[in-house]
């Protein structure tokens, strides 16, 4: 009793009801303001009107509805509406119905297909697609479209990067001229495993190419069974998607990257899948008390308050570009750090008894030559005394051996110089006396003798 | 699984730069002292002693920081992937000991490339390339088996100077990381691990008097990990965020622009003047490098910068002008390099 009348309550405060509904029946929106419940035996058309009041008229069929519809259940066939009218897809596809005339008629001139069960069905540019959606032991990300000629469904070519192992179950939007698929399962052939996939897809109706738009940051990890029945509503540019356990619902707009959360809070009627949006208004079933019909209620979501508001997904195109930023520095890191460490490394050379070398290549040598070096390397700072006895000549003036040193000196620099590209042997005043001179290694040199294998 | 982080990331890479750079050391030392070191011949870059001990320290590396990632559940590998890999560094390992022949090698290669197939990811589309998306099934296990002998054998050659493979293989790993990261982070650790590894072997490979090379262990080892992330670049059923920036074959092609050209060219020359395209010369472009004068880091510091500025180019132009003339750029820039540095 206290249930029946916090009912009533809600109702005069959320909602307002329709007549009763018997039996099964389909929701489906006509325009801004008015929307369609077809039964088996006539169709309601219902008028939302400012005060957010539902106006019906009930019109029963002219003719029965098709022999194919009476075992197949009103609320799992997928409905659309385009400027020519309302379609409505058999379960799994391939059969086609019209409201026409006051009537549910068949027009296609194919048969029940299977094979793209929970597709998305749509309209767009006045012509009927399929997308997705599994059957035959295998989940599909393929496009179709009703071709009206014939009667049959054409596969239509897509490019760009479709998810591969297809979209089963998955949450729809179309938008302007993109239909983003998210939150779905994906099967590769002969798996037995169901595998969530996280991102955010999106088909470009004009160019028919797909594009990952990114991970989604609020991902449902709701197994197969619970997003059969979840609620999945078109409204406007977003989707309004409500668990059964769940005693609350989001609505996601992939064109703004936003996910918003409402509560529901227990006295509000929860809505099925069996749902339409106008507006701001959620138009469902609700049973009535003794659960033999139900009642055609209406929320209006602009008197609930938004919970939580999200990013829809990451966007990788930024992180991209972010990490992009971080390897450009890390690298221009590496190239400096090694340009600076071998500016300041010490370069090995290897003296032979008649060469030089390194790894850039082998200088070739006079005796002279090595014996200055012979004796350069033994000590840090070498006095120009100990090179002149080397060079000493009895029958030759002090001076001769003093040109003779200074010219093999020089030479050899030179010769040092134009192959490896710096100086070997440096000239200096030495620190203890002023009045001599000293001859050194270059400081960032490191002689070594070769070591014969 | 544990969330990756920029402080567990950081941390495997020091972990591993640490670990690399201490087993270079000591494997040297262990090759050292027992006298198995890298014969100088007349094609010899090096002319003091230097052992082939860079890759099975990089490898050993690798393990014990694969390892470390595995047990805290941060890494997860394809274990067909693993197993092809490993097959690779083993038969690195017996070509650096015992020379194996280039035949039975070229065989090993073609049955570790079919094992890492296994893994399930393969050229499986052209992504638009010539207007070819999908290719049938068989004709894309052979198109990759193929890719991998490429790629394998290039990064083979290219091992020639101190330093080139090692930062051709740093770009590569840092590139692709964001790119795999980004779309799965199952095997995210794995990229620090390996330039980690890199990074600690180029301190020895760059030591004048302790030289250490990455011998066939290296090259093959980290060669087959380049080729696997390759595949799982152009396997059409990842959905890469590289998609919005360039064209997945281009990118491939651009992160191994110089292992590829060099290759391609010294096959060129070499069936040219009628030699087996497998003869050992000294003609690749990083040998022109050093006999025109440049030292063995300035030439592969170079080659480095040049490549990466290549991939840089087309990641900036290919929005605007497309994949084919990015290909034209591309050509254009190569055509200049040479003509300005290499010839």
């Amino acid at each position: 009793m206290i249930k029946k009348i916090l009912i009533l309550f809600t109702l005069s405060f959320f909602s307002y009801s329709q007549n009763d509904v018997i039996g099964e029946y389909l929701i489906v929106k006509n325009d801004s303001t008015s929307f369609y419940t077809f039964t088996k035996k006539g169709a309601y058309f219902s008028t939302l009107n400012g005060s957010g009041r539902i106006i019906y008229d009930y019109v029963p069929y002219k003719n029965p509805i098709p022999k194919s519809l009476d075992r197949v259940s009103l609320n799992s066939l997928s409905a659309t509406k385009s400027s020519k009218g309302i379609y409505f897809l058999y379960p799994g596809g391939g059969i086609v119905y019209k409201y026409l005339d006051g009537s549910i008629v068949r027009i296609d001139d194919s048969f029940a297909h299977r094979n793209q069960f929970s597709g998305f069905f749509f309209s767009y540019n006045q012509e009927l697609y399929l997308l997705g959606g599994y059957g035959y032991w295998a989940t599909k990300s393929y496009l179709t479209k009703f071709n009206f000629q014939s009667g049959s469904w054409d596969r239509i070519e897509t490019y760009g990067s479709p998810p591969k192992h297809g979209i089963n179950q998955g949450s729809f939007i179309k938008d302007g001229n993109s239909v983003f698929a998210f939150d779905f399962f994906s099967k590769k052939t002969a798996s037995a495993v169901n595998e969530k996939n996280s991102s955010l897809y999106e088909l470009n109706l004009s160019t028919m190419n797909w594009n990952k738009k990114g991970m989604l940051l609020d991902f449902s990890e709701k197994g197969i069974e619970e997003k059969i029945m979840a609620a999945k509503i078109p409204k406007g540019d977003g989707l309004i998607v409500k668990y059964q356990s769940d005693d609350f619902f989001k609505i996601f707009t992939p064109r703004n990257n936003l996910v918003s959360t409402y509560k529901l809070e227990d006295k509000i009627p929860k809505f099925g899948n069996n749902a339409i949006s106008i507006g701001s208004t959620v138009v469902f079933g609700s049973n009535s008390a003794d659960n033999t019909t139900k009642k055609i209620v209406t929320i209006d979501l602009g008197k609930l308050s938004v919970d939580k508001k999200q990013q829809m997904v990451m966007d990788q195109n930024q992180m991209f570009k972010r990490y992009l930023v971080f390897v450009f520095i890390f690298l221009v890191l590496l190239t400096v750090s090694l340009f600076t460490y071998f500016k300041n490394y010490v370069t090995i050379f290897y003296v032979s008894n008649n060469a030089i070398r390194n790894e850039k290549g082998t200088l070739l040598l006079t005796k002279d030559e090595i014996s200055v070096l012979n004796i350069l390397i033994k000590k840090k700072e070498t006095e120009n005394s100990v090179l002149l006895n080397l060079f000493d000549d009895k029958t030759k003036s002090t001076d001769s051996i003093i040109k003779r040193k200074n010219k093999i000196i020089k030479d050899f620099n030179f010769k040092f110089f134009s192959f490896f590209g710096k100086e070997l042997i440096l000239k200096k005043v030495s620190k203890r006396d002023s009045r001599q001179v000293v001859y050194s290694i270059e400081n960032r040199t490191k002689l070594l003798y070769e070591e014969m294998p | 699984m544990v969330e990756i982080t920029f402080i567990n990331t950081a941390l495997f890479l020091l972990l591993s730069v640490v670990t690399s750079f201490f087993l270079n050391r000591y494997i040297y030392n262990v090759f050292s002292n027992n006298k198995i070191l890298d014969p100088i011949t007349s094609r010899s870059s090096h002319k003091s002693v230097a052992t082939r001990s860079g890759g099975l320290s990089v490898f050993l590396s690798i393990c014990i920081c694969y390892a470390i990632a595995y047990s805290t559940a941060n890494l997860v590998v394809d274990p067909y992937a693993f197993l092809g890999v490993m097959f690779m560094a083993i038969t690195g390992i017996a070509d650096d000991f015992f020379n194996v022949r280039y035949r039975e090698k070229f065989f090993l290669q073609i049955f570790a490339g079919i094992i890492i197939l296994q893994a399930g990811y393969t050229i499986d589309s052209f992504h638009g390339i010539f207007g070819v998306y999908e290719i049938p099934s068989g004709l894309a296990q052979t198109i990759t088996l193929f890719v991998f002998l490429v790629i394998v054998n290039a990064l083979n050659l290219i091992d020639g100077l101190d330093g080139l493979a090692a930062l051709i293989l740093i770009k590569f790993f840092l590139f692709v990381a964001g790119v795999v990261i980004i779309n799965s982070q199952e095997m995210a650790l794995f990229f620090p691990i390996s330039v980690g590894a890199i990074l600690g072997f180029m301190a020895h490979n760059f030591n004048s008097s302790k030289k250490v090379f990455l011998g066939d262990t290296g090259s093959l080892f980290l060669g087959s990990i380049v080729a696997f992330f390759t595949f799982y670049i152009l396997d059409s059923s990842n959905d890469l965020v590289i998609d919005s920036f360039i064209s997945r074959p281009l990118f491939c092609i651009l992160i191994l622009i110089y292992p590829l050209t060099d290759t391609l060219r010294v096959i060129l020359l070499r069936s040219f003047k009628r030699q087996s395209p497998f003869v050992a010369d000294r003609i690749h472009l990083h040998h022109r490098l050093v006999d025109k004068g440049y030292r063995h880091w300035e030439a592969s510091l170079m080659i480095f910068i040049l490549s990466t500025l290549i991939l840089i180019a087309n990641l900036f132009a290919f929005q605007f002008i497309g994949l084919f003339f990015c290909v034209v750029l591309t050509m254009g820039l190569l055509v200049l390099y040479y003509y300005l540095i290499f010839k």
